[in-house]
């Protein structure tokens, strides 16, 4: 499947949030290749999983949260606007009862961080995902993709809360992204699993740029502005 | 209780993170309230933190850190054997023996991380019996819901009450029993995520599925 989806990070993240926090974690140049690289895309989710920096400082607990909510928002977004357009109207019964479900969760997901993190949640980037949600078939692919980075968001960052409460907490949001995935991938004739035991990303330095950036409010220096490719 | 099943048992500190959100779970029908869109959300601990960030729990150690991991071994043996029992049944189609064969090379290596956290102090897998529970389509589906969804609840319940280190590599475990449990129920054609946020096992459910097969 990666090999078919030629969606960016870089595409989807218009005003840049995910590339700026990437640029603090890993550099410009780094930055600049995993939001080119594209999403479920074996190149980007092996330069995820390679430590960044050395020893992270002390993350505090709301940055990790907040960049667990950046990449809810992108879900919940997605889902919704494919629902809205009609575009989750033309499929099959089963992908509607598949897109309808995680579109719920994910909202759910967004308002459950948001509500722990109260005055501290970021608010939502803005996304175009390019005509992506308009098409069954790439609105389909890429949430595939979607869902699997997810995972490894979330494996790397559960054990990073300084409050296990908040550990527990994001478990309970990783089986749940991690049923996405496998849903998705089955549903498409994937195998569900990809690896025995799922690739952490070590993304808990994000978190401190994105809460010490100006993310939301800047322009995506890094965000490509060439429409996607697709060979599916 | 044999001395298999007494090997699994936790103290209650061992659970107290999550024991501590399951006594909130009314502010959890709060937020379903706020949410809307009619999916429920299951008694897991994601929604009950909100607004408690209480600091009750027992806190970390090596000790505590094999008990919880003897534990999980137990499931990971008992997940292992029952998909080895299956293969070597061979009275699956087509679809569930492939997910049986990966699933099982899965467990597999479950197992072994788990041993290698544990070193010296890993207890042996326990003797499992599972009747006719591998021997047909039916019986295997119904099993394999049972045993990964149980799996699921042990890591949510026990993984936030690890050592950092060993919590991030049960996490890694953890992503995987989801995906099993999806994939069993695709099969099953029933819905793979029943709920925005996964509950947590009770000490009591997992060790009522354990006793099944030990007997």
């Amino acid at each position: 499947l990666s090999h078919d989806l030629d969606l960016t990070l870089g595409n989807l993240d218009i005003d840049g949030a995910i590339a700026e926090s990437f640029v603090g974690l890993y550099g410009e140049t780094r930055a600049r290749f995993l939001c080119k690289a594209t999403i479920g895309g074996a190149a980007l989710t092996a330069a995820l999983a390679a430590p960044a920096r050395a020893a992270a400082a002390r993350l505090d607990d709301t940055d990790i949260l907040n960049f667990d909510l950046v990449f809810e928002y992108l879900q919940a977004s997605f889902y919704t606007e494919a629902d809205r357009i009609g575009t989750v109207d033309r499929m099959s019964k089963p992908l509607q009862v598949w897109a309808r479900t995680l579109g719920a969760h994910e909202r759910a997901h967004v308002a459950i961080l948001k509500h722990v993190l109260g005055s501290a949640a970021v608010k939502s980037p803005v996304f175009d995902f390019k005509g992506v949600t308009d098409s069954p078939t790439k609105f389909t692919k890429t949430a595939v993709a979607m869902e699997d980075l997810t995972v490894a968001l979330l494996v790397g960052q559960a054990a990073r809360f300084k409050n296990r409460q908040l550990s527990a907490a994001v478990f309970s949001l990783l089986t749940v992204e991690a049923r996405h995935a496998a849903w998705a991938r089955h549903l498409v004739g994937f195998t569900p699993v990809l690896y025995a035991v799922d690739r952490p990303r070590t993304l808990s330095q994000v978190a401190h740029i994105v809460a010490t950036t100006h993310f939301i409010s800047r322009r995506a220096s890094l965000s490509s502005k060439r429409p996607p490719s697709f060979t599916g | 209780v044999n001395d298999e099943e007494r090997s699994a048992v936790l103290p209650a500190s061992d659970l107290r993170v999550t024991a501590d959100f399951d006594q909130r779970l009314s502010r959890a029908r709060a937020l379903r309230a706020l949410i809307g869109g009619g999916v429920a959300i299951a008694g897991g601990a994601a929604v009950s933190v909100i607004g408690e960030l209480s600091s009750a729990a027992a806190a970390p150690s090596r000790a505590q850190d094999q008990r919880i991991l003897n534990y999980l071994l137990v499931l990971e043996h008992l997940q292992e054997a029952f998909y080895g029992e299956a293969r070597k049944a061979g009275a699956l189609t087509r679809d569930l023996s492939t997910y049986a064969r990966v699933v099982g090379g899965n467990e597999r290596v479950h197992v072994g991380v788990i041993s290698k956290l544990l070193g010296p102090v890993a207890r042996p897998a326990p003797t499992f019996r599972f009747g006719s529970s591998a021997r047909s389509d039916k019986a295997f589906v119904r099993t394999a819901l049972e045993i990964e969804e149980t799996a699921v609840g042990a890591y949510i319940a026990t993984a936030a009450n690890l050592t950092p280190r060993v919590m991030a590599d049960v996490g890694s475990i953890c992503a995987v029993e989801g995906r099993h449990a999806a994939w069993i129920r695709s099969i099953a054609d029933v819905i793979p995520a029943p709920a925005a946020a996964d509950a947590a096992a009770t000490q009591q459910r997992v060790l009522t599925v354990i006793r099944r097969f030990t007997k």
